[in-house]
């Protein structure tokens, strides 16, 4: 079903909760994805799944569809992510141990990793990315977005977007190279 | 030969290996299958919010502020007009003590002396005060015997 379809059938009467099931269905993978590589953990890749799609319940009534519902969905759940984020950046601050390091550790850590070396290495350096520069490195290199589709979840343009996946790209590549 | 060795030998450009281009992380079996019922379990308490209901949501943080500042204010102007008014009562029951006692000493002593007491400020005429009946008897015969002394010397002139 297409994202015009669903909101056709979002706005039928008593089509909502037939709707937003669909939406739940269609989107969750991809969505639970990309959170996940923002926050590397299972648990707050969950709550912010869940969080994301309550506030898109919430929203749904207000959507008017000038975006796509694919970009709003998106900048929703990265919004919750980059919001996460700061927070925790915010605690890490009282804490002895690095926000990255903390981030790093939770990856070695984690029992739903399923990668090899090099892919921990890959994740690694993703990790010490700057949040928001992470999430475009995310969107572009393992879900293949557009420049113009990642600038239109973040608020940005596409050409500082590419600038900006230019510089990450760049730099994790030199940095394996480093290591291997 | 190692994992190491074997990364080196086939590609220049690490990120363009096709397995580091898939996401290395697993989920709990069915997550996804039962993420729908979880967030219906969670959706189901909840109405959904209306136009109305998000701008409510949206202002929710500013009409808790005014009220926190009504609700002081109230309090407030409350605690005030409370204390006024017992200063009020204790000020009248404090009015109405003097008034008695000046009702009694106003009894035992005579209104003017005691006016006198509490209107210091008033100028009181000191001949009212001291008109005792014997002065007064003394004055009357005074007068009296002048002015019989002085129709006499009247009656002297007219007849001249």
């Amino acid at each position: 079903m297409t994202d015009k379809e669903i909101l056709e059938l979002y706005h039928s009467p008593d089509g909502s909760q037939q709707a937003f099931n669909l939406i739940v269905r269609q989107y969750s993978s991809r969505l639970y994805w990309h959170l996940r590589e923002m926050v590397l953990n299972h648990e707050d890749a969950d709550d912010l799944l869940q969080d994301t799609f309550i506030k898109v319940w919430n929203a749904l009534p207000n959507f008017r569809g000038e975006s796509g519902l694919y970009t709003w969905l998106y900048r929703i759940a990265t919004n919750e992510a980059l919001t996460f984020l700061k927070k925790e950046r915010i605690n890490s601050k009282f804490s002895l141990t690095s926000f990255e390091h903390k981030l790093i550790k939770q990856l070695e850590d984690d029992l739903y990793f399923s990668g090899d070396t090099m892919q921990m290495m890959l994740q690694r350096e993703i990790a010490k990315l700057p949040d928001r520069q992470r999430a475009i490195f995310s969107m572009r290199y393992f879900q293949n977005m557009s420049y113009a589709d990642i600038g239109e979840i973040l608020g940005s343009n596409g050409d500082a977007v590419k600038a900006s996946y230019s510089i990450a790209y760049k730099k994790i590549s030199s940095n394996l190279k480093k290591l291997i | 030969m190692n994992e190491k060795e074997n990364n080196k030998t086939f590609f220049n450009d690490p990120l363009e290996e096709n397995k580091l281009l898939q996401i290395p992380f697993t989920v709990p079996e069915n997550y996804f299958e039962e993420l729908e019922e979880k967030l219906n379990a969670t959706l189901s308490g909840q109405k959904q919010d209306g136009k109305w209901g998000a701008l409510l949501r949206t202002i929710k943080a500013s009409l808790a502020l005014a009220a926190s500042f009504l609700i002081i204010f109230g309090l407030g102007w409350g605690v005030m007009h409370l204390t006024k008014n017992v200063q009020n009562r204790s000020e009248l029951t404090a009015n109405a003590a003097e008034d008695a006692l000046i009702d009694s000493l106003m009894q035992e002593y005579g209104a003017i002396e005691i006016a006198r007491f509490y209107e210091a400020d008033e100028e009181i005429d000191d001949r009212d005060l001291y008109l005792d009946d014997d002065y007064l008897d003394a004055i009357g015969e005074y007068v009296e015997s002048t002015s019989a002394s002085y129709n006499g010397i009247l009656a002297e002139e007219f007849k001249q």
